[in-house]
């Protein structure tokens, strides 16, 4: 009977054939644990997105537009990074199961520590108002980004309906009036004379607020209640933010 | 092969080491799983025994290309038939009669159905082998190979977790999963049904 050990090794030496070398094996686990980190990080700042996204929405403003809570809460949630986290949740799975030893554990579990390491990231980013800064320039680099994500703008943009949202041009005092640019760069004269102001820091030019009140003409709005949101600028914590 | 050596007296892990500082040494280490892996491949895939020794060959180089992947802390004989495991199935996968062409022995089948299915000896008396491995070999591969890793290799849950590169909680779904079909196809045999395939 044909010794196969022996003829394993006859054809290894005959070939010359020998181990790969340490340093490549410990190379690709490196590479798996890293690009684990890396996923895990991208995951968090896809969850920071979609804090930042829900996180300052105002949900008691939805009864103006004729909707349910339901219904906004389904038109309101970032869906792109809702996928773009589901998306690097499963590449840090399959990165994580690839590691020497990952794939002892069950995927529900690998499933929800991400999540909840992204959560945590997430948290950080957003606090940081790093979301924010992304948010910012994937609007000025990326052509048709605004279209794709449901943001507060969007949620103010109903004049119609008693909505509307901007950036304070001129406060006229003694007429009761505020010249604002809405978000769509069109102007707009406000009249604050029986108004409410909702907000730590007092209406001055360049201010972003968001207003409820009523459209009396094409270009002039009857204010009742303004919103101040937090994180606009001067405001503590985050920084700048939409409004 | 060395002069004055046991290779008996040395543990897997302490041969991987020998090995790493002299190839003849890895010949004490083949010798070891020779048979072991050859009947596996052969219980897995079917194959004639020519081609058995070819892939039998195949995997001993593969494993010592990667001896350095070898982590200590896992026991070496699962890590062998995982890459054993691997590269039949590859080769399988090239030629798909191997996947309906299992040939376990009588005995194999006894060990499986005697081993934890918990039947009766009089059904046992009545169970016709053919049948049972014709009834094997319609099963899809994942319940095929753990039937076979449990009750015919006689592995652990975590060394089979080990060999599939799944965590122990799969392992023993599929092994259940794997159990009842089984079960449930030989009493349908009983009754004069014929299998035709898990859907």
């Amino acid at each position: 009977m044909m010794d196969i050990s022996k003829e394993t090794l006859q054809k290894m030496k005959r070939e010359s054939i020998s181990p790969k070398p340490r340093w490549y094996f410990l190379t690709k686990n490196y590479f798996f644990w890293l690009m684990f980190a890396l996923t895990t990080i991208l995951g968090g700042f896809a969850f920071g997105m979609i804090m930042f996204f829900t996180g300052d929405l105002d949900w008691d403003i939805y009864h103006y537009l004729g909707i349910s809570l339901s219904r906004a809460i389904l038109m309101s949630l970032p869906y792109l990074w809702i996928a773009f986290m589901l998306f690097f949740l499963f590449i840090t799975y399959y990165n994580f199961i690839h590691t020497r030893t990952g794939y002892r554990y069950q995927f529900i579990l690998v499933f929800f520590i991400s999540l909840l390491l992204s959560a945590l990231l997430g948290l950080g980013f957003y606090q940081y108002g790093w979301t924010e800064t992304v948010d910012r320039q994937l609007r000025t680099r990326i052509p048709g980004y605004g279209q794709l994500v449901h943001s507060k703008e969007k949620q103010w943009m109903h004049p119609e309906r008693g909505l509307l949202a901007g950036t304070i041009e001129v406060i006229i005092i003694e007429n009761n009036l505020l010249l604002l640019k809405d978000t769509f760069d069109k102007e707009w004269k406000i009249d604050i004379s029986q108004v409410r102001v909702k907000g730590m820091l007092p209406l001055t030019r360049n201010l972003r607020i968001r207003i409820l009140g009523q459209q009396i003409s094409k270009d002039t709005f009857k204010a009742t209640e303004i919103r101040i949101p937090r994180g606009s600028p001067q405001s503590k914590g985050r920084k700048a933010a939409q409004p | 092969m060395i002069k004055n050596f046991d290779g008996n007296q040395k543990t897997d892990a302490q041969l991987v080491t020998l090995t790493l500082k002299n190839q003849e040494y890895y010949y004490y280490l083949m010798k070891r799983y020779e048979s072991a892996l050859m009947n596996y491949i052969q219980r897995l895939s079917g194959m004639n025994r020519m081609d058995i020794q070819d892939v039998l060959q195949e995997v001993f180089i593969l494993t010592y290309q990667n001896l350095n992947d070898y982590n200590k802390n896992f026991k070496f004989s699962s890590w062998i038939y995982r890459i054993a495991r691997n590269y039949t199935i590859s080769v399988m996968r090239k030629n798909p009669k191997y996947f309906q062409n299992i040939s376990w022995d009588e005995h194999d089948l006894e060990q499986l159905i005697k081993s934890d299915f918990n039947l009766e000896d009089s059904l046992i008396q009545k169970i016709d082998y053919e049948n049972l491995l014709a009834i094997i070999n319609l099963l899809p591969l994942k319940y095929k190979e753990v039937l076979l890793l449990k009750f015919v290799e006689g592995k652990d849950y975590q060394e089979i977790g080990d060999i599939l590169r799944k965590p122990i909680g799969t392992v023993g779904t599929l092994i259940n999963r794997a159990r009842k079909i089984l079960l449930k196809e030989i009493e349908k045999n009983r009754a004069g049904e014929k299998y035709d395939g898990h859907k």
